[in-house]
Protein backbone atom coordinates (compact mmCIF):
# COMPACT_ATOMS: atom_id res chain seq x y z
CA UNK A 1 0.00 0.00 0.00
CA UNK A 2 2.65 2.63 0.61
CA UNK A 3 4.32 2.26 -2.56
CA UNK A 4 0.92 2.69 -3.98
CA UNK A 5 0.39 5.31 -2.11
CA UNK A 6 3.41 7.13 -2.81
CA UNK A 7 3.49 6.52 -6.49
CA UNK A 8 0.28 8.11 -6.46
CA UNK A 9 0.73 10.80 -4.58
CA UNK A 10 4.36 11.64 -6.39
CA UNK A 11 3.09 11.67 -9.81
CA UNK A 12 0.61 14.21 -8.53
CA UNK A 13 2.39 16.38 -6.39
CA UNK A 14 6.00 16.48 -8.45
CA UNK A 15 4.72 17.46 -11.49
CA UNK A 16 2.64 20.41 -9.87
CA UNK A 17 4.07 23.46 -11.06
CA UNK A 18 3.08 25.20 -7.37
CA UNK A 19 4.87 22.97 -5.57
CA UNK A 20 8.06 23.28 -7.11
CA UNK A 21 7.84 27.50 -6.75
CA UNK A 22 7.01 26.93 -3.19
CA UNK A 23 9.20 24.19 -2.45
CA UNK A 24 12.16 26.34 -4.42
CA UNK A 25 11.11 29.66 -2.59
CA UNK A 26 11.77 27.64 0.76
CA UNK A 27 14.70 26.50 -0.23
CA UNK A 28 16.00 29.78 -1.76
CA UNK A 29 14.87 32.09 1.06
CA UNK A 30 16.32 29.51 4.21
CA UNK A 31 19.65 29.64 2.01
CA UNK A 32 19.74 33.26 1.25
CA UNK A 33 18.81 34.18 5.12
CA UNK A 34 21.63 31.51 6.34
CA UNK A 35 24.42 33.17 3.76
CA UNK A 36 23.30 37.07 4.63
CA UNK A 37 23.42 35.85 8.66
CA UNK A 38 26.83 33.87 8.05
CA UNK A 39 28.55 36.48 6.66
CA UNK A 40 27.57 39.53 9.02
CA UNK A 41 30.68 39.92 10.62
CA UNK A 42 30.26 41.08 14.13
CA UNK A 43 33.28 41.05 15.64
CA UNK A 44 33.28 43.48 18.47
CA UNK A 45 35.87 43.13 21.68
CA UNK A 46 35.99 39.09 20.74
CA UNK A 47 32.30 38.74 20.55
CA UNK A 48 31.92 36.92 17.50
CA UNK A 49 28.29 36.51 15.67
CA UNK A 50 29.14 33.89 13.60
CA UNK A 51 30.06 31.68 15.81
CA UNK A 52 26.51 30.28 15.82
CA UNK A 53 27.70 28.86 12.46
CA UNK A 54 29.85 27.00 14.02
CA UNK A 55 29.46 23.15 14.94
CA UNK A 56 27.49 22.59 17.66
CA UNK A 57 25.42 25.72 17.27
CA UNK A 58 25.11 25.48 13.60
CA UNK A 59 22.10 23.06 13.81
CA UNK A 60 19.75 25.08 16.34
CA UNK A 61 20.77 27.97 14.42
CA UNK A 62 19.87 26.69 10.96
CA UNK A 63 16.95 24.89 12.52
CA UNK A 64 16.01 27.87 13.82
CA UNK A 65 15.88 30.05 10.81
CA UNK A 66 14.00 27.20 8.96
CA UNK A 67 11.54 27.44 11.15
CA UNK A 68 10.85 30.43 10.24
CA UNK A 69 9.92 29.06 6.80
CA UNK A 70 7.75 26.61 8.02
CA UNK A 71 4.63 28.74 7.46
CA UNK A 72 5.21 28.14 3.54
CA UNK A 73 5.04 24.03 4.12
CA UNK A 74 1.38 24.54 5.91
CA UNK A 75 0.52 26.58 3.03
CA UNK A 76 1.85 24.05 0.26
CA UNK A 77 0.00 21.27 2.52
CA UNK A 78 -3.23 23.50 2.49
CA UNK A 79 -3.01 23.65 -1.36
CA UNK A 80 -2.37 20.08 -2.11
CA UNK A 81 -5.18 19.14 0.02
CA UNK A 82 -7.68 21.83 -0.96
CA UNK A 83 -6.68 21.26 -4.67
CA UNK A 84 -8.32 17.75 -3.98
CA UNK A 85 -11.32 18.73 -2.67
CA UNK A 86 -11.88 21.59 -5.55
CA UNK A 87 -10.56 19.67 -8.83
CA UNK A 88 -12.67 16.55 -6.73
CA UNK A 89 -9.94 14.28 -7.48
CA UNK A 90 -10.59 12.96 -3.77
CA UNK A 91 -14.11 11.95 -4.71
CA UNK A 92 -12.50 10.58 -7.86
CA UNK A 93 -9.69 8.33 -5.77
CA UNK A 94 -12.88 7.37 -3.95
CA UNK A 95 -14.53 5.90 -7.09
CA UNK A 96 -11.46 4.29 -8.71
CA UNK A 97 -11.15 2.20 -5.25
CA UNK A 98 -9.23 4.11 -2.83
CA UNK A 99 -10.90 4.28 0.98
CA UNK A 100 -11.45 6.81 3.05
CA UNK A 101 -8.01 6.29 5.34
CA UNK A 102 -5.73 5.77 2.35
CA UNK A 103 -6.74 9.29 0.99
CA UNK A 104 -5.73 10.30 4.79
CA UNK A 105 -2.67 8.21 4.78
CA UNK A 106 -1.25 9.25 1.21
CA UNK A 107 -1.76 13.06 1.92
CA UNK A 108 0.12 11.96 5.17
CA UNK A 109 3.23 10.61 3.02
CA UNK A 110 3.25 13.73 1.08
CA UNK A 111 3.41 15.15 4.36
CA UNK A 112 6.08 13.44 6.34
CA UNK A 113 8.59 13.57 3.30
CA UNK A 114 8.15 17.41 3.64
CA UNK A 115 9.21 17.46 6.58
CA UNK A 116 12.15 15.10 5.81
CA UNK A 117 12.82 17.00 3.39
CA UNK A 118 12.79 20.15 5.95
CA UNK A 119 15.46 18.47 8.15
CA UNK A 120 17.91 16.77 5.18
CA UNK A 121 18.25 21.10 4.01
CA UNK A 122 19.05 22.20 7.29
CA UNK A 123 21.22 18.76 7.49
CA UNK A 124 23.25 19.21 4.35
CA UNK A 125 23.53 23.32 4.63
CA UNK A 126 24.13 22.87 8.59
CA UNK A 127 26.72 20.43 7.53
CA UNK A 128 28.64 22.81 4.68
CA UNK A 129 28.02 26.11 7.03
CA UNK A 130 29.77 23.67 9.99
CA UNK A 131 32.81 22.73 8.14
CA UNK A 132 33.46 25.62 6.43
CA UNK A 133 32.60 28.18 9.47
CA UNK A 134 34.54 26.06 12.24
CA UNK A 135 37.79 26.23 12.85
CA UNK A 136 38.43 22.74 14.22
CA UNK A 137 36.07 19.88 14.04
CA UNK A 138 35.21 17.17 16.91
CA UNK A 139 32.99 14.56 16.72
CA UNK A 140 31.32 15.66 19.77
CA UNK A 141 30.70 19.28 18.80
CA UNK A 142 28.91 17.23 15.39
CA UNK A 143 26.99 15.24 17.01
CA UNK A 144 26.00 17.74 20.08
CA UNK A 145 22.62 19.72 18.65
CA UNK A 146 21.72 17.11 15.94
CA UNK A 147 18.45 16.58 17.71
CA UNK A 148 17.54 19.86 16.44
CA UNK A 149 17.09 18.11 13.40
CA UNK A 150 14.63 15.77 14.58
CA UNK A 151 12.92 18.27 16.58
CA UNK A 152 12.31 20.14 13.16
CA UNK A 153 11.36 17.44 11.10
CA UNK A 154 8.40 17.01 13.69
CA UNK A 155 7.94 20.70 13.70
CA UNK A 156 7.35 20.88 10.24
CA UNK A 157 5.02 17.79 10.46
CA UNK A 158 3.28 19.76 13.06
CA UNK A 159 2.86 23.17 11.04
CA UNK A 160 1.60 20.86 8.09
CA UNK A 161 -0.84 18.73 10.15
CA UNK A 162 -2.44 21.53 11.29
CA UNK A 163 -2.43 22.88 7.69
CA UNK A 164 -4.21 19.69 6.57
CA UNK A 165 -7.15 19.93 9.35
CA UNK A 166 -8.13 23.12 8.43
CA UNK A 167 -7.78 22.71 4.47
CA UNK A 168 -10.09 19.81 5.72
CA UNK A 169 -12.46 21.80 7.63
CA UNK A 170 -12.43 24.51 5.15
CA UNK A 171 -12.03 22.80 1.64
CA UNK A 172 -11.23 26.22 -0.07
CA UNK A 173 -7.11 27.32 -0.69
CA UNK A 174 -8.00 31.15 -0.27
CA UNK A 175 -10.44 30.49 2.78
CA UNK A 176 -7.91 27.97 4.54
CA UNK A 177 -4.55 29.88 4.09
CA UNK A 178 -6.67 33.21 5.41
CA UNK A 179 -7.69 30.84 8.38
CA UNK A 180 -4.45 29.07 8.69
CA UNK A 181 -2.36 32.62 9.35
CA UNK A 182 -5.08 33.94 11.65
CA UNK A 183 -4.81 31.41 13.60
CA UNK A 184 -1.13 32.10 14.23
CA UNK A 185 -1.73 35.37 14.41
CA UNK A 186 -4.01 37.00 16.31
CA UNK A 187 -6.02 34.00 17.31
CA UNK A 188 -3.99 32.03 19.35
CA UNK A 189 -1.83 34.82 20.76
CA UNK A 190 -5.30 36.22 22.05
CA UNK A 191 -6.15 33.25 23.77
CA UNK A 192 -2.85 33.14 25.16
CA UNK A 193 -3.01 36.10 26.84
CA UNK A 194 -6.29 34.84 28.54
CA UNK A 195 -4.37 31.88 29.79
CA UNK A 196 -1.63 31.50 32.59
CA UNK A 197 1.81 31.18 31.21
CA UNK A 198 1.92 27.36 32.08
CA UNK A 199 -1.07 26.46 30.28
CA UNK A 200 -0.36 28.78 27.15
CA UNK A 201 3.00 27.29 26.98
CA UNK A 202 1.06 24.26 26.16
CA UNK A 203 -1.48 26.04 23.16
CA UNK A 204 -0.52 24.27 19.36
CA UNK A 205 0.97 27.29 17.82
CA UNK A 206 2.87 27.97 21.15
CA UNK A 207 4.35 24.78 21.91
CA UNK A 208 5.23 23.88 18.03
CA UNK A 209 6.87 27.17 17.03
CA UNK A 210 8.84 26.67 20.98
CA UNK A 211 10.59 23.48 19.45
CA UNK A 212 13.07 25.29 17.62
CA UNK A 213 14.04 28.49 20.28
CA UNK A 214 16.13 31.38 19.15
CA UNK A 215 19.55 30.38 20.18
CA UNK A 216 21.27 32.54 22.61
CA UNK A 217 23.42 34.05 20.30
CA UNK A 218 25.19 36.38 23.17
CA UNK A 219 26.05 33.25 25.28
CA UNK A 220 27.47 31.40 22.54
CA UNK A 221 29.29 34.32 21.13
CA UNK A 222 30.92 35.31 24.53
CA UNK A 223 31.64 31.54 25.05
CA UNK A 224 35.10 31.76 24.42
CA UNK A 225 35.42 34.54 26.97
CA UNK A 226 33.64 32.32 29.82
CA UNK A 227 35.62 28.99 28.79
CA UNK A 228 39.04 31.07 29.21
CA UNK A 229 37.52 32.61 32.44
CA UNK A 230 36.26 29.44 34.02
CA UNK A 231 38.75 27.15 32.68
CA UNK A 232 36.28 24.38 31.68
CA UNK A 233 37.21 24.26 27.60
CA UNK A 234 33.60 22.79 27.74
CA UNK A 235 30.86 23.99 25.69
CA UNK A 236 28.72 22.76 27.77
CA UNK A 237 25.54 24.54 29.14
CA UNK A 238 26.88 27.83 27.45
CA UNK A 239 25.34 29.51 24.44
CA UNK A 240 22.63 26.65 24.90
CA UNK A 241 19.20 28.38 23.64
CA UNK A 242 17.05 29.86 25.93
CA UNK A 243 14.21 27.41 26.89
CA UNK A 244 11.21 27.72 29.75
CA UNK A 245 10.04 24.01 28.82
CA UNK A 246 12.38 20.86 28.20
CA UNK A 247 12.62 20.19 24.15
CA UNK A 248 11.64 16.64 25.08
CA UNK A 249 8.58 17.99 26.65
CA UNK A 250 7.79 20.39 23.65
CA UNK A 251 8.07 17.50 21.56
CA UNK A 252 6.07 15.07 22.99
CA UNK A 253 3.29 17.85 23.07
CA UNK A 254 3.55 18.28 19.67
CA UNK A 255 3.94 14.99 18.52
CA UNK A 256 0.44 14.62 20.90
CA UNK A 257 -0.94 17.65 18.43
CA UNK A 258 -0.06 15.92 15.41
CA UNK A 259 -1.73 12.85 16.36
CA UNK A 260 -5.07 15.13 17.16
CA UNK A 261 -5.39 17.05 14.49
CA UNK A 262 -4.32 13.09 12.42
CA UNK A 263 -7.62 11.90 14.45
CA UNK A 264 -9.88 15.17 13.70
CA UNK A 265 -8.67 14.55 9.84
CA UNK A 266 -10.03 11.13 9.53
CA UNK A 267 -12.95 11.89 11.49
CA UNK A 268 -14.05 14.26 9.45
CA UNK A 269 -13.18 12.43 6.44
CA UNK A 270 -15.28 9.35 7.58
CA UNK A 271 -18.43 11.57 7.90
CA UNK A 272 -18.22 13.78 5.73
CA UNK A 273 -19.42 13.85 1.64
CA UNK A 274 -16.70 13.75 -0.74
CA UNK B 1 -26.90 -15.59 -14.70
CA UNK B 2 -24.15 -13.88 -12.36
CA UNK B 3 -25.06 -10.82 -10.56
CA UNK B 4 -22.93 -7.66 -11.07
CA UNK B 5 -24.35 -5.15 -9.05
CA UNK B 6 -27.08 -5.85 -6.10
CA UNK B 7 -28.92 -3.48 -4.46
CA UNK B 8 -30.77 -4.08 -1.42
CA UNK B 9 -33.45 -1.73 -0.06
CA UNK B 10 -30.78 1.37 -0.26
CA UNK B 11 -31.51 4.51 0.88
CA UNK B 12 -29.65 7.61 1.19
CA UNK B 13 -30.76 10.87 3.49
CA UNK B 14 -29.23 14.46 3.30
CA UNK B 15 -30.81 15.92 6.80
CA UNK B 16 -34.01 15.60 6.18
CA UNK B 17 -34.44 15.24 2.73
CA UNK B 18 -34.48 11.41 1.21
CA UNK B 19 -32.86 11.62 -2.07
CA UNK B 20 -32.82 7.65 -2.37
CA UNK B 21 -35.67 5.57 -0.86
CA UNK B 22 -35.77 1.80 -0.73
CA UNK B 23 -34.08 1.26 -3.80
CA UNK B 24 -33.65 -2.09 -5.04
CA UNK B 25 -32.73 -3.87 -8.44
CA UNK B 26 -30.10 -6.08 -10.00
CA UNK B 27 -27.76 -6.29 -12.97
CA UNK B 28 -26.77 -9.44 -14.73
CA UNK B 29 -23.72 -9.17 -16.45
CA UNK B 30 -24.00 -8.43 -20.12
CA UNK B 31 -27.17 -6.09 -19.55
CA UNK B 32 -26.86 -2.62 -20.68
CA UNK B 33 -29.01 -0.80 -18.46
CA UNK B 34 -30.32 2.79 -18.41
CA UNK B 35 -31.32 4.80 -15.17
CA UNK B 36 -33.43 7.21 -16.14
CA UNK B 37 -35.67 9.78 -13.59
CA UNK B 38 -36.12 13.36 -13.64
CA UNK B 39 -33.79 15.94 -12.25
CA UNK B 40 -33.55 15.11 -8.42
CA UNK B 41 -34.68 11.50 -8.33
CA UNK B 42 -31.85 9.93 -7.19
CA UNK B 43 -30.10 8.62 -10.25
CA UNK B 44 -26.51 10.12 -9.57
CA UNK B 45 -26.93 9.32 -5.63
CA UNK B 46 -27.83 5.79 -5.98
CA UNK B 47 -24.58 5.52 -8.14
CA UNK B 48 -22.84 7.22 -5.94
CA UNK B 49 -23.44 5.07 -3.05
CA UNK B 50 -22.65 2.11 -4.94
CA UNK B 51 -19.64 3.75 -6.65
CA UNK B 52 -18.49 4.50 -2.37
CA UNK B 53 -18.52 8.19 -3.00
CA UNK B 54 -21.51 8.52 -0.68
CA UNK B 55 -22.38 6.35 2.16
CA UNK B 56 -25.96 4.73 2.41
CA UNK B 57 -28.07 5.77 4.77
CA UNK B 58 -29.71 2.28 4.81
CA UNK B 59 -29.54 -0.78 2.74
CA UNK B 60 -26.98 -2.50 1.29
CA UNK B 61 -25.48 -3.52 -1.97
CA UNK B 62 -23.08 -5.53 -3.21
CA UNK B 63 -20.50 -5.95 -6.88
CA UNK B 64 -19.84 -9.49 -8.06
CA UNK B 65 -22.49 -11.19 -5.11
CA UNK B 66 -19.26 -9.54 -2.57
CA UNK B 67 -19.11 -6.43 -0.50
CA UNK B 68 -17.95 -3.68 -1.78
CA UNK B 69 -13.94 -4.08 -1.54
CA UNK B 70 -10.80 -4.12 -4.03
CA UNK B 71 -12.31 -6.08 -6.30
CA UNK B 72 -14.20 -2.94 -7.53
CA UNK B 73 -11.16 -0.93 -8.65
CA UNK B 74 -10.16 -3.04 -11.77
CA UNK B 75 -13.37 -5.02 -12.52
CA UNK B 76 -15.44 -1.10 -12.72
CA UNK B 77 -14.90 1.59 -14.73
CA UNK B 78 -16.92 4.84 -13.90
CA UNK B 79 -18.01 8.14 -14.74
CA UNK B 80 -19.73 10.30 -12.42
CA UNK B 81 -21.39 13.48 -13.94
CA UNK B 82 -17.94 15.51 -15.00
CA UNK B 83 -14.45 14.52 -15.58
CA UNK B 84 -12.57 14.73 -12.16
CA UNK B 85 -8.75 15.32 -13.49
CA UNK B 86 -5.66 17.62 -12.00
CA UNK B 87 -5.89 20.51 -14.71
CA UNK B 88 -1.48 20.91 -14.64
CA UNK B 89 -0.55 16.88 -15.53
CA UNK B 90 -0.32 15.66 -19.07
CA UNK B 91 -3.69 13.47 -20.78
CA UNK B 92 -0.49 10.92 -19.91
CA UNK B 93 0.18 11.77 -16.27
CA UNK B 94 -3.64 11.54 -15.62
CA UNK B 95 -4.22 8.66 -16.39
CA UNK B 96 -1.25 7.16 -14.88
CA UNK B 97 -2.67 8.51 -11.59
CA UNK B 98 -5.62 6.48 -11.91
CA UNK B 99 -4.17 3.73 -13.15
CA UNK B 100 -2.01 3.60 -10.23
CA UNK B 101 -5.17 3.92 -8.08
CA UNK B 102 -7.10 1.13 -9.38
CA UNK B 103 -4.14 -1.06 -9.42
CA UNK B 104 -3.62 -1.40 -13.56
CA UNK B 105 -0.63 -1.19 -15.24
CA UNK B 106 0.46 1.61 -16.95
CA UNK B 107 0.69 -0.46 -20.69
CA UNK B 108 -3.26 -0.01 -21.04
CA UNK B 109 -3.21 3.81 -21.17
CA UNK B 110 -1.69 3.72 -24.95
CA UNK B 111 -4.34 1.70 -25.90
CA UNK B 112 -7.04 3.06 -23.83
CA UNK B 113 -6.34 6.92 -25.41
CA UNK B 114 -6.16 5.41 -28.92
CA UNK B 115 -9.78 3.94 -27.97
CA UNK B 116 -11.16 7.28 -27.31
CA UNK B 117 -8.97 9.00 -30.35
CA UNK B 118 -7.03 11.28 -27.65
CA UNK B 119 -3.79 9.11 -28.37
CA UNK B 120 -1.66 11.90 -29.92
CA UNK B 121 -2.83 14.61 -27.32
CA UNK B 122 -1.33 12.42 -24.86
CA UNK B 123 1.58 14.53 -23.63
CA UNK B 124 -1.24 17.73 -23.69
CA UNK B 125 -2.18 19.24 -20.48
CA UNK B 126 -5.50 18.44 -19.50
CA UNK B 127 -6.73 21.86 -18.26
CA UNK B 128 -6.05 22.94 -22.14
CA UNK B 129 -8.73 19.92 -24.14
CA UNK B 130 -12.29 21.15 -24.80
CA UNK B 131 -14.86 19.81 -23.03
CA UNK B 132 -15.80 16.80 -25.42
CA UNK B 133 -12.06 15.68 -25.20
CA UNK B 134 -12.50 16.20 -21.19
CA UNK B 135 -15.04 13.77 -21.31
CA UNK B 136 -13.55 11.49 -23.67
CA UNK B 137 -10.54 11.10 -21.34
CA UNK B 138 -12.95 10.28 -17.84
CA UNK B 139 -14.23 8.04 -20.71
CA UNK B 140 -11.07 6.85 -21.27
CA UNK B 141 -10.44 6.62 -17.54
CA UNK B 142 -13.23 4.50 -16.67
CA UNK B 143 -12.29 2.16 -19.44
CA UNK B 144 -8.72 1.59 -18.37
CA UNK B 145 -7.90 -1.89 -17.90
CA UNK B 146 -10.94 -3.33 -19.50
CA UNK B 147 -13.60 -3.26 -16.79
CA UNK B 148 -16.03 -5.78 -16.72
CA UNK B 149 -18.80 -3.07 -15.96
CA UNK B 150 -18.83 0.74 -17.19
CA UNK B 151 -20.97 3.15 -14.81
CA UNK B 152 -22.04 6.23 -17.07
CA UNK B 153 -23.74 9.08 -15.49
CA UNK B 154 -24.65 11.76 -17.85
CA UNK B 155 -21.70 11.42 -19.91
CA UNK B 156 -22.98 13.30 -22.41
CA UNK B 157 -23.02 16.23 -20.23
CA UNK B 158 -22.64 19.65 -21.29
CA UNK B 159 -21.35 18.61 -24.85
CA UNK B 160 -21.88 19.93 -28.24
CA UNK B 161 -23.90 17.46 -30.78
CA UNK B 162 -20.41 16.59 -32.62
CA UNK B 163 -19.29 15.78 -28.85
CA UNK B 164 -22.54 13.86 -28.13
CA UNK B 165 -22.41 11.87 -31.23
CA UNK B 166 -18.81 10.70 -30.19
CA UNK B 167 -19.41 9.72 -26.60
CA UNK B 168 -22.12 7.40 -27.89
CA UNK B 169 -20.05 6.06 -30.21
CA UNK B 170 -17.72 4.74 -27.82
CA UNK B 171 -20.36 3.83 -25.57
CA UNK B 172 -22.12 2.05 -28.95
CA UNK B 173 -18.70 0.43 -29.59
CA UNK B 174 -18.31 -0.67 -25.72
CA UNK B 175 -22.15 -2.26 -25.64
CA UNK B 176 -21.28 -4.77 -28.86
CA UNK B 177 -18.14 -5.99 -26.88
CA UNK B 178 -20.32 -7.35 -24.34
CA UNK B 179 -19.86 -4.97 -21.71
CA UNK B 180 -21.88 -4.65 -18.64
CA UNK B 181 -23.31 -0.97 -19.30
CA UNK B 182 -25.28 1.00 -16.30
CA UNK B 183 -25.73 3.95 -17.77
CA UNK B 184 -27.93 7.29 -16.32
CA UNK B 185 -29.12 10.16 -18.94
CA UNK B 186 -31.29 12.75 -19.30
CA UNK B 187 -31.27 11.97 -22.72
CA UNK B 188 -33.98 9.16 -23.73
CA UNK B 189 -33.06 8.62 -27.35
CA UNK B 190 -29.38 7.73 -26.66
CA UNK B 191 -30.94 5.08 -23.63
CA UNK B 192 -33.12 3.55 -25.89
CA UNK B 193 -30.46 3.19 -28.75
CA UNK B 194 -28.03 1.74 -26.60
CA UNK B 195 -29.65 -0.15 -23.41
CA UNK B 196 -31.28 -3.61 -23.70
CA UNK B 197 -33.15 -2.79 -20.23
CA UNK B 198 -34.03 0.19 -17.82
CA UNK B 199 -34.67 1.29 -14.35
CA UNK B 200 -36.73 4.52 -13.58
CA UNK B 201 -36.96 6.13 -10.55
CA UNK B 202 -38.57 8.85 -9.19
CA UNK B 203 -38.55 10.99 -6.33
CA UNK B 204 -36.20 8.37 -4.76
CA UNK B 205 -38.07 5.22 -5.42
CA UNK B 206 -37.72 2.95 -7.88
CA UNK B 207 -41.32 3.06 -10.06
CA UNK B 208 -40.08 0.88 -12.77
CA UNK B 209 -37.91 -1.26 -14.35
CA UNK B 210 -38.06 -4.21 -17.44
CA UNK B 211 -36.87 -4.35 -20.97
CA UNK B 212 -36.89 -1.77 -23.18
CA UNK B 213 -38.91 -3.72 -25.44
CA UNK B 214 -41.34 -4.53 -22.50
CA UNK B 215 -41.74 -0.58 -22.04
CA UNK B 216 -42.36 -0.17 -25.72
CA UNK B 217 -44.45 -3.14 -26.38
CA UNK B 218 -47.89 -2.58 -24.72
CA UNK B 219 -49.78 1.33 -25.43
CA UNK B 220 -50.57 3.07 -28.98
CA UNK B 221 -49.72 6.17 -29.14
CA UNK B 222 -51.34 9.62 -30.64
CA UNK B 223 -51.02 13.15 -30.67
CA UNK B 224 -53.39 15.06 -31.31
CA UNK B 225 -54.93 18.97 -31.35
CA UNK B 226 -57.64 21.19 -32.04
CA UNK B 227 -58.38 25.07 -32.23
CA UNK B 228 -59.46 25.24 -28.70
CA UNK B 229 -57.10 22.30 -27.02
CA UNK B 230 -58.58 23.19 -23.15
CA UNK B 231 -62.14 22.10 -24.59
CA UNK B 232 -60.08 18.88 -26.75
CA UNK B 233 -58.44 17.72 -23.38
CA UNK B 234 -62.12 18.17 -21.54
CA UNK B 235 -63.10 16.16 -24.52
CA UNK B 236 -60.49 13.65 -24.19
CA UNK B 237 -60.99 12.91 -20.72
CA UNK B 238 -64.38 11.79 -21.71
CA UNK B 239 -63.43 8.77 -23.52
CA UNK B 240 -62.40 5.59 -20.63
CA UNK B 241 -60.40 3.96 -23.01
CA UNK B 242 -58.38 7.00 -23.51
CA UNK B 243 -55.49 8.15 -21.34
CA UNK B 244 -54.01 11.80 -21.87
CA UNK B 245 -50.12 11.62 -21.32
CA UNK B 246 -49.59 15.27 -21.50
CA UNK B 247 -51.25 18.36 -22.51
CA UNK B 248 -48.87 20.60 -24.50
CA UNK B 249 -49.52 24.11 -25.36
CA UNK B 250 -50.54 22.96 -28.55
CA UNK B 251 -51.58 19.93 -28.79
CA UNK B 252 -51.92 16.35 -26.44
CA UNK B 253 -49.99 13.21 -25.91
CA UNK B 254 -52.26 10.30 -26.09
CA UNK B 255 -51.91 6.41 -25.46
CA UNK B 256 -54.44 3.81 -25.43
CA UNK B 257 -54.31 0.14 -25.00
CA UNK B 258 -56.73 -0.68 -28.33
CA UNK B 259 -54.90 0.44 -31.55
CA UNK B 260 -58.62 0.67 -33.45
CA UNK B 261 -59.63 3.71 -31.14
CA UNK B 262 -57.15 6.23 -32.14
CA UNK B 263 -59.13 5.91 -35.25
CA UNK B 264 -62.46 6.72 -33.53
CA UNK B 265 -62.09 9.09 -31.62
CA UNK B 266 -62.75 11.80 -34.29
CA UNK B 267 -66.11 10.78 -34.97
CA UNK B 268 -66.52 10.82 -31.05
CA UNK B 269 -65.15 14.27 -30.57
CA UNK B 270 -67.03 15.53 -33.37
CA UNK B 271 -70.38 14.00 -31.46
CA UNK B 272 -69.21 16.41 -28.93
CA UNK B 273 -68.48 19.51 -31.03
CA UNK B 274 -65.08 18.89 -31.05
CA UNK B 275 -63.07 19.45 -34.56
CA UNK B 276 -59.89 17.94 -34.60
CA UNK B 277 -56.78 19.49 -36.22
CA UNK B 278 -54.55 16.77 -36.00
CA UNK B 279 -54.61 13.39 -35.58
CA UNK B 280 -50.94 11.54 -35.78
CA UNK B 281 -50.62 8.10 -34.52
CA UNK B 282 -46.93 7.77 -33.24
CA UNK B 283 -44.22 5.20 -32.74
CA UNK B 284 -43.97 5.29 -29.14
CA UNK B 285 -40.60 6.20 -27.93
CA UNK B 286 -38.78 5.75 -24.60
CA UNK B 287 -39.37 9.27 -24.15
CA UNK B 288 -43.29 8.95 -24.59
CA UNK B 289 -43.49 5.73 -22.60
CA UNK B 290 -41.27 7.63 -20.04
CA UNK B 291 -43.67 11.04 -19.53
CA UNK B 292 -45.82 8.36 -19.15
CA UNK B 293 -44.95 6.10 -16.46
CA UNK B 294 -43.65 9.68 -14.39
CA UNK B 295 -47.01 10.74 -14.86
CA UNK B 296 -49.20 7.87 -13.43
CA UNK B 297 -46.94 7.95 -10.66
Amino acid sequence: MVKKLLAIEGRKTLFYPTFRTIIGLHALLFLIVALVASNINLNIEGIRIDKVFQFPHVWNTLAWIASWFNLLLGILAIMLTCNEFQFRTFRKQLIDGLTRNELIIAKLFVLISLAAYAMILVFVSGLLFGITKSSTFSVTDFIHGLQYLPVLFVQSLGYMLLGLLVAFIFRNTAFSIIAYLLYFFPVEPIVRAFMSDSAAAFMPAKTIANLTPMPDFVGISLSDVIQISNGTGSLEMIGTAIQSTPLLTTSIVTIGYCLIFGIIVKLIAANKNF
Amino acid sequence: MANVLTVNNLSKSFGKIRAVNGVSFSISKGQVVGILGPNGSGKTTTLSVVLGIKKASAGSFTWFDQPIGITKNTRVGSLVEVPYFYPYLTLSKNLEVVAKTRGITLEHIPQTLEMVGLSKRAKTKYQTLSLGMKQRLAIASALLGNPEVLVLDEPTNGLDPEGIAEVREIISNQSKLGRTIILASHILDEVEKVCSDVIILKQGQVISKGSVTELLSDKHMAIVSAEDIDKLYNGLKTIDTLEIIEKRSDNILIATENPGIISSINRELMQKGIALTRIEPIKKSLESQFLEIIKQQ
